[in-house]
């Protein structure tokens, strides 16, 4: 009895054979899983992270556009909007899911500087005015903004950059 | 004898056969003669690789029509037919962005019964799809997910949303404007998922937008990653059917003397002297120790020999599946729209059928909520249902008793209307103003607010009843469903052009995705 106690007592104190066998196949088969997986995913992850610099579109002469137009520029994928603070450039990308909204010319105006014309998007019912405000549907922000430069008098977009907006600013418009 | 044989020449034909099953040949292919004896129809059952996994008896109520109406069955032989249709179109395509939509248009036009390949695989997945929903829906009105049987229930739950990924994944593989924009709202709510979401949406289009790479990955799930997890899942599914004691029946059915055991002159008082007081389950002694087995003092129950009965009921299902899809596709031709062109979203842009509910969802909350947690939450609390009502009465009923009907219309009624008051309220109602302009309060504490309301006042209904979980499980399962239907109405035939509502008959041509 006394020297079984001690025994028990003695196991106790130090890790035994056993357990440092079993502690030691699953530590094995932990890493194994987990390098396993880890491989899988980083041999999988995409490499390419390019995507294709945009370019500077020359739109012409700000007078061309009278206020309240909304023109789309399919080489440079945007619409040229010409508001009442100034001209803004916007994606036609949604910024809900993606999709690509088109100019409704002849649907009721959801601002105040026409009777006619909306952004409609086809995919959830997302609907922006002429300034790429949401009005309608579960788009977060408002449509995104590409920089406009003038170059004497001619306006030119830059659609290598995206901007993203929250809210409305008159320093969005760019005036001429 | 010659004579004999020219009179009567079917008898030579027997006998011929005959000579042919009991050549070494034959009989070391089947080790057993045909099963029209019962030690026989046993044999087959433990004999045949192909029919292994039936048991050698079922229960009589389990190959009744109205229980199962065969839909596991069916859903299974459509996953077989798919993987038959789908091998053999990768003769035909190669996934490439260039390539993918002609091979399509040269599938239709220039292939012998290329269209008719097409439409089999295209019609049998949309068939699959409904049938497990189908299934599902059986399972759970039958009280089938009902212990042992809960394991069973959260693995079909599993398949249910693998089989929807693979339906999704092959919907984009023709590279058409479907494909394309189905594609990109997919992945713009996977990159809505909280915290990973942009990580895991570069990661499954392996690109940062959708082209080569996208198209690809999504090949390489459809055609062999997801087919194998739901090959292995079924087999599992399958097992456990097994092993859970074979398909869920009352309580009434089983314990019964079996009709196929006594002659029916012989009648019920003789039953006892004629069966023995053991089960009478044939399984093979392997090792003997102490543990119950399944289905243990349950004999004798009412059984019939899985051959002929079940396999009758397996091949007419199996039979009128092929035929069924067979004239499916030599009236209707899958569609294909144009081909992919990213600068053009069609309008509307309509999401395949068993997904309307989900777009239609999008249309009036927060991405995140309603791409995210709307689907976890309805994968979750599916899976968490046999957990939750144990109620063990009533299993294998259907709808559980007439209190049970009652509530189930009731459920049914109430959430037909709550649905399509919602819709309408939203579209007829400005009340985003009402909020704000915090997408806190519009996108989720709305929602979530007045689907909880709608829930407490579905539960308060149901209290009329006094139920028990059961048929609370019942009230809210059946909204559920109801709710997945009246979206799905509502997204396919009520909303056209910008996804506005308007009637079925103003729907814009292309309105309709099927
Ligand atoms: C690929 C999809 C599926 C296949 C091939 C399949 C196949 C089957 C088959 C052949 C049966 C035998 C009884 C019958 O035909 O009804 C069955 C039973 C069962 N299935 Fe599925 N199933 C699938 C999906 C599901 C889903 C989505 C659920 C539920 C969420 C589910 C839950 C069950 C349960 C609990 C049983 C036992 C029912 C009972 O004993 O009454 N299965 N399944
Ligand atoms: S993608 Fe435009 S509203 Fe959803």
């Amino acid at each position: 009895m006394a020297t079984q106690n001690s025994n028990s007592s003695k196991e106790e104190k130090g890790i035994t054979r056993r357990n440092f066998l079993r502690a030691g196949i699953w530590t094995t088969l932990a890493v194994l899983a987990v390098e396993t997986v880890g491989a899988t995913i980083a041999s999988m992850w995409p490499k390419a992270q390019s995507s294709a610099a945009g370019a500077k579109v020359r739109v012409g002469k700000a007078t061309g556009f009278p206020i309240g137009s909304v023109t789309f520029f399919p080489e440079g994928k945007f619409f040229l909007a010409h508001v009442d603070s100034g001209f803004l450039a916007m994606s036609h990308v949604c910024t809900h899911l993606g999709c690509i909204v088109p100019w409704v010319a002849d649907e009721k105006s959801e601002d105040k500087l026409a009777e006619k014309g909306r952004f409609n998007c086809p995919c959830h019912g997302g609907i922006y005015d002429r300034y790429g405000l949401v009005k309608a549907g579960p788009p977060l922000r408002p449509l995104d903004l590409y920089p406009i430069t003038l170059n004497g008098d001619q306006l030119v977009v830059d659609t290598g950059i995206l901007i993203r907006r929250q809210v409305y600013e008159e320093s969005q418009a760019v005036k001429v | 004898m010659a004579t004999e044989n020219t009179q009567n020449p079917s008898a030579a034909k027997l006998a011929f056969l005959d000579k042919i099953r009991q050549s070494s040949v034959w009989r070391s292919i089947f080790r057993q003669g045909y099963p029209d004896n019962d030690e026989n129809r046993s044999l087959v059952m433990f004999n045949s690789f192909f029919l292994h996994i039936h048991p050698v008896k079922v229960k009589n109520h389990t190959i009744k029509l109205t229980y199962t109406w065969g839909l596991g069955v069916i859903a299974a032989f459509l996953f077989f037919i798919l993987v038959v249709t789908g091998g053999i179109l990768m003769f035909f395509y190669i996934p490439s962005v260039d390539k993918a939509y002609l091979d399509m248009q040269l599938l239709e036009t220039s292939v012998t019964f290329g269209m008719l390949l097409r439409n089999l695989h295209r019609w049998g997945a949309h068939l699959m799809v409904l049938v497990v929903f189908l299934h599902m829906c059986r399972v759970f009105f039958t009280g089938g997910y009902k212990k042992p049987r809960e394991f069973n229930w959260a693995l079909g739950v599993i398949l249910w949303v693998v089989t929807l990924l693979l339906s999704f994944t092959g919907y984009l593989l023709p590279y058409d404007q479907l494909a394309y924009w189905a594609i990109t709202i997919a992945s713009n709510i996977a990159g809505f998922v909280p915290l990973i979401g942009e990580q895991f949406k570069f990661f499954l289009l392996g690109a940062n937008s959708i082209g080569q790479e996208a198209l690809q990955r999504f090949y390489a799930l459809h055609i062999f990653l997801l087919p194998f997890v739901i090959t292995a899942l079924i087999g599992v599914h399958f097992w456990r059917i097994r092993k859970d004691g074979g398909l869920s029946a009352p309580a009434s059915e089983v314990g019964v003397p079996s009709a196929d055991v006594v002659p029916s002159e012989a009648g019920a008082a003789t039953a006892e002297a004629i069966l023995p007081a053991q089960p009478e389950k044939t399984y093979g002694l392997m090792a003997l120790m102490k543990r119950t087995s399944p289905m243990v003092g349950k004999a004798p129950d009412n059984t019939v020999f899985s051959w002929p009965h079940l396999m009758v009921m397996e091949l007419l299902a199996v039979l009128g599946t092929t035929l069924f899809l067979l004239i499916l596709s030599f009236i209707v031709n899958a569609p294909l729209r144009d081909m992919a062109n990213p600068n053009v979203t069609e309008d509307p842009a309509k999401a395949p059928w068993f997904f309307s509910s989900l777009q239609e969802v999008l249309l009036h909350m927060n991405p995140t909520m309603a791409g995210f947690v709307v689907p976890l939450v309805v994968i979750v609390a599916l899976m968490a249902i046999p957990y939750l009502d144990r109620e063990q009465k009533n299993v294998g009923i259907w709808f559980d008793s007439p209190k049970g009907k009652s509530i189930c219309l009731f459920s049914a009624v109430y959430t037909t209307i709550a649905e399509i008051g919602l819709v309408l309220f939203d579209a007829l109602v400005q009340w985003q103003p009402f909020f704000g302009e915090s997408e806190l309060v519009r996108g989720w504490l709305v929602p979530i607010a007045t689907i909880g309301v709608l829930m407490v006042i579905l539960y308060l209904g149901l209290r009329r009843w006094s139920p028990n979980r059961r048929e609370v499980a019942l009230g809210f399962f059946t909204a559920f469903v109801i709710t997945y239907i009246v979206l799905t109405i509502i997204t396919q035939f009520f909303r056209g052009s910008g996804m506005q509502l308007m009637p079925v008959w103003q729907l814009p041509p292309g309105g309709l995705t099927f």
